[in-house]
């Protein structure tokens, strides 16, 4: 377990995250300059936080209070950088051996040969890191963080020096590693798709704080702020007020249109943000809409074809028309068969259990 | 032809090499790998000794070193004596040298990745990283000012002179008793160690040039 809140001031940015995670593989997700790297920084000791806490697995690796910095290569700690910073003059078995000291020559030997089996790079112990591809060294990177049998391995944007089918072949090589690996993973990325795929949790930071974190599908369905939402993907983000229906049922008022919630609801006669995700907006068949809740009536204004699904854009009718465009996400399938095209006419329903309420900013 | 200054002169050219590399090193590296209030200071006296005239470097030199000198009173006090003895000689190489060394290792150092280091850094104390990854990467820069600080040794005469004076048998290296030599109008004498001198750094850079070269 990996516990840590500290702050590092770097001229005028602060840095001050505050984490508890597992033996799970963690996103920290946020926008380039959120302080995602410097972060793994200060977890692996390069840099010193002036106040705060790491502990991992019990044991304390830095205090503030209490003057605790171990070194780097004494906290059990691996860390991948973003372009590997393998060491050019060394083989890729003495890199790998480069972290085991004071092991007999023969395990050191062993333990070199079994990872190399591990990385699939058997034929390339003698090699140096310049003979190598991209996706090879980026394994080598990772065996060399991995051989030492840290507890906590930190992953800086690990597949960004790829390109895009490398990348995704080394996706699934580096998840298999980290199965084998059952120790705690924080892995940085800005790339969501990349967060949701690799990492069971997903820790959003931006402006030097984490803003949110838990499991995968808590975050993206369930943002906190809107903050938040903006960072995971919700572009539908509105501004309603709460009132009674009657039978103590509260519902949402948004512009002469009453919206039902699944979630419990602030007092009657507040203002709320709430959210859809625009791939939780269904596009409905004009017979079906006596069946389904929330139902707005409106037009396509532009769509976005984007290879794998079209991006659209609708506006509802009557007084809606104020609250701007929202967006869906739209199969190519679900595209053919309703003949969608921008100008279009067409019935969307926002589903009560997708509409989610945010906090108000703090 | 005379033995005595050339044998001088390699033996004062290799201390003062080892002296200025030793430190030059450590100088380069405080200088790329450190931030601190004096650092431009330190720079600019390091360099000093290539910019001042060789007499006044050995001026100051002889006052500080020198018997009623601040550093030559408590080296006196320890038993060694530097000034006017074959001593003062490697002082004035290794002072005249320094800066040859702290540029081209700065240099050197600055061409390694820093994020190499700091991978380095996760994986071994600091001591280690140092020895194994930075030295190695910055070698050939090192070797350069190396064989810099062995020619400027060889060739070092006013710093020398003021420092160690000429006193044959005893302080006068090699480019002294060439001037000694022409001053005796003993022509065959100077060009006999013009020519040893030649020979020496020719050989010196041809075995260098042989030395297994450090991959990248």
């Amino acid at each position: 377990m990996l516990d840590f809140a500290f702050e590092y001031r770097l001229e005028d940015f602060l840095l001050a995250p505050a984490l508890t995670t597992g033996r799970d593989v963690t996103a920290l997700y946020g926008p380039s300059g959120a302080g995602k790297s410097l972060t793994l920084l200060c977890l692996i000791g390069l840099r010193r936080p002036s106040r705060g806490h790491i502990r991992l697995n019990g044991r304390t690796v830095f205090d503030a209070n209490a003057g605790i910095h171990l070194p780097p290569h004494l906290r059990r700690t691996g860390l991948v950088f973003q372009e590997y910073a393998l060491f050019p003059h060394l083989t890729v078995s003495s890199n790998l051996a480069y972290g085991l000291r004071g092991l007999p020559r023969s395990e050191t030997q062993e333990r070199v040969q079994a990872m190399l089996r591990l990385l699939r790079l058997e034929a390339f112990g003698d090699r140096y890191p310049g003979e190598l591809s991209g996706g090879q060294r980026q394994r080598v990177a990772l065996g060399r963080g991995l051989i030492i049998q840290p507890e906590l391995l930190l992953l800086d944007e690990p597949f960004s020096a790829l390109d895009q089918m490398e990348r995704e072949r080394l996706r699934d090589e580096v998840l298999e590693l980290l199965q084998g690996f059952g120790g705690t993973t924080i892995l940085v990325t800005h790339n969501l798709q990349e967060a949701y795929l690799m990492a069971r949790q997903i820790a959003v930071i931006d402006g030097g704080r984490i803003l949110q974190a838990g499991a995968r599908d808590e975050v993206l369905q369930h943002p906190r702020t809107r903050r938040v939402a903006e960072h995971v993907g919700v572009t539908n983000i509105f501004q309603g007020t709460v009132v009674d229906a009657g039978a103590g049922r509260p519902v949402i008022a948004w512009y002469g249109e009453q919206l039902t919630c699944m979630t419990s609801l602030p007092p009657t006669g507040i203002s709320v943000e709430f959210c859809i995700r625009p791939e939780d907006v269904r596009l409905v068949w004009p017979e079906k809409t006596a069946e389904r809740l929330n139902i707005l009536r409106g037009h396509l204004t532009a769509e976005v074809e984007r290879g794998v699904d079209y991006l659209l854009k609708f506006r509802a009718d009557g007084q809606a028309l104020e609250a701007g465009e929202i967006e869906i996400h739209c199969s190519e399938h679900l595209h053919y068969l309703m003949k969608l095209h921008p100008g279009k006419q067409v019935f969307i329903a926002l589903p009560p259990d997708k509409l989610h309420v945010l906090a108000p900013p703090s | 032809m005379e033995l005595f200054p050339i044998l001088l002169s390699i033996r004062v050219a290799t201390l003062s090499t080892i002296l200025a590399g030793v430190l030059g090193v450590g100088v380069a590296w405080v200088l790329t790998r450190t931030r601190f209030p004096g650092r431009t200071l330190l720079e600019s006296v390091v360099v000093l000794p290539l910019v001042l005239p060789p007499t006044v470097v050995g001026f100051y030199l002889l006052l500080l070193l020198g018997r009623t000198g601040p550093l030559g009173t408590w080296l006196e006090a320890a038993g060694l004596e530097i000034v006017f003895t074959w001593r003062a000689a490697v002082v004035a190489a290794t002072v005249a040298s320094l800066p040859l060394v702290v540029k081209a290792v700065q240099a050197a150092f600055e061409t390694v990745d820093p994020k190499i280091e700091a991978a380095a850094r996760t994986l071994r104390p600091a001591a280690s990283v140092f020895l194994t990854v930075t030295l190695p990467l910055a070698w050939r820069g090192i070797l350069a000012g190396l064989i810099l600080a062995f020619a400027r040794g060889m060739g070092e005469f006013g710093i020398t002179l003021m420092l160690a004076g000429s006193i044959p048998g005893r302080t006068q290296t090699l480019p002294l008793a060439i001037y000694d030599a022409v001053q005796a109008n003993d022509l065959a004498q100077a060009n006999a160690l013009a020519l040893t001198t030649i020979g020496i750094v020719t050989v010196l850079l041809f075995v260098l040039s042989r030395l297994p070269r450090v991959r990248l």
